[in-house]
């Protein structure tokens, strides 16, 4: 049990951080971040002796917080402890003003669209482990990453809508 | 300029992904601290088991007490019979006595709300948030620590009133320990009573149903949007609480939607 905690607790120091600032970028609140990613590590735990040989646990523990059904009861005590616990709204993210409509757009995409693209170009992770952790066939995930591309080009207007017509525009 | 939009500065083309990259970088740039992450995790964990433990004692214990109850008043037919007669009515009187006699009203249009509260107690906004403060209390704002992040109210006694987007309640809770409840105006609510503080302290919320166009379905010009406004009575301390608890209440039970002209 003792070797098992100071395993868990090595892991847990190399991938908490990562794991809340994934769920900020899902969720856009710092304290409903913590939130998740303390869950999902509290489930990676638990699954700990049936996953760490198997697979990777830090797929599993982003596998957690991104299929996370939060349930009501959960966010009215998160919402219970808003007034004395992170002080979430000191910490805005520093964009400039396109940034800014890029974070709305982001914002206003649906949950598993967002999921896909972050996990595709902050995560840098593959198509198949983004498969993976979304429990979903790959297609799928091209799917989700390409209509999600597409709907903040949308959003963010004209100029951006020819992105997808060449490969050679990118930044050196 | 087709692959991406021209970023002057440079001089050169952005396609949408780096630049999607480059706001995700920018959006966890400036991250709160990691505060005692491990210490919470490990709370979290042990509080999980706890439940499952207390769950089922509290299961065993509710299936004993019902039975002990509810087993002596069965009848022949088997139909639950009343504990005690119904209360005759007593004298009526048409004379109305205003429970809020003495009290001040605060109108926060911001929120679509009034109140009523005592004449020496005071109101801070902080953030858009009203504190209703009993006398000689500081703001809960006012006593945020930020190296812990915590605030240092166990000392305060006040009513802080936030607006919260989405619908925060749900009947089922009950079996959480949130009391469902109405409202005069037939708003829903969920009440929660939290675990008492060291200090003898608690916290009281509720979560009122706050949805703009409340009981005005089938108005076609009116549209729906779920909120909750969330209420909170902090009691710091046991004495604090012994003198101003039912106050607490009292302001809580004012509380009314309200807007201007509407």
């Amino acid at each position: 049990m003792a070797a098992k905690d100071a395993e868990f607790k090595e892991f847990f120091e190399a991938e908490f951080r990562p794991l809340r600032r994934l769920g900020f970028l899902l969720t856009g609140d710092w304290t409903e971040a913590e939130d998740i990613a303390q869950e999902a590590m509290v489930r990676t735990y638990r699954a700990w002796e049936s996953i760490r040989d198997r697979e990777r646990p830090g797929a599993y523990a982003r596998s957690v917080l991104v299929n996370r059904r939060r349930s009501l009861l959960r966010r009215w005590v998160v919402a219970q402890k808003h007034a004395e616990t992170l002080r979430a709204e000191e910490y805005h993210p520093d964009f400039g003003e396109e940034g800014m409509v890029l974070w709305d757009a982001i914002g206003s995409l649906p949950r598993r669209q967002r999921a896909a693209l972050i996990l595709r170009f902050y995560e840098d992770l593959p198509e198949a482990e983004i498969a993976q952790i979304l429990d979903a066939p790959v297609g799928t995930v091209k799917s989700l990453v390409h209509r999600g591309l597409g709907k903040l080009r949308e959003r963010l207007g004209v100029e951006w809508q020819g992105a997808e017509r060449t490969n050679g525009g990118g930044a050196p | 300029m087709a692959g991406g939009r021209a970023d002057e500065r440079r001089g050169c083309a952005v396609k949408m992904e780096d630049h999607f990259k480059e706001t995700l970088a920018r959006a966890v740039a400036d991250e709160p601290p990691l505060v005692d992450a491990w210490t919470h995790f490990e709370r979290r964990a042990l509080r999980g088991r706890r439940v499952h433990v207390a769950a089922a004692i509290a299961a065993a214990t509710a299936v004993a007490v019902a039975s002990v109850i509810l087993v002596p008043r069965l009848g022949p037919g088997g139909r639950i019979g009343l504990a005690t007669e119904p209360p005759s009515p007593g004298p009526t009187s048409s004379r109305t006595v205003d429970p809020y006699a003495g009290w001040k009203t605060y109108e926060y249009a911001r929120y679509d709300f009034k109140l009523r509260y005592p004449e020496n107690w005071t109101i801070k906004i902080f953030e858009a948030n009203p504190e209703v403060l009993a006398p000689g209390q500081k703001p809960i704002a006012a006593q945020w620590d930020s190296f812990t992040m915590n605030a240092a109210a166990e000392r305060t006694m006040a009513v802080t009133v936030t607006l919260l987007d989405g619908k925060l309640y749900d009947p089922k809770w009950r079996e959480f320990g949130l009391t469902p409840g109405t409202r005069p105006d037939g708003r829903p609510f969920l009440r929660h009573v939290a675990e008492p503080l060291d200090s003898g302290g608690r916290r009281i919320t509720y979560s009122i149903d706050w949805s703009t166009c409340f009981g005005s379905t089938g108005t076609p010009s009116c549209v729906r949007r779920a909120r909750t406004l969330f209420v909170a009575i902090h009691i710091g301390t046991k004495a604090l609480g012994d003198e101003y608890a039912e106050t607490g209440e009292k302001i809580v039970t004012s509380i009314e939607y309200f807007r201007p002209g509407g």
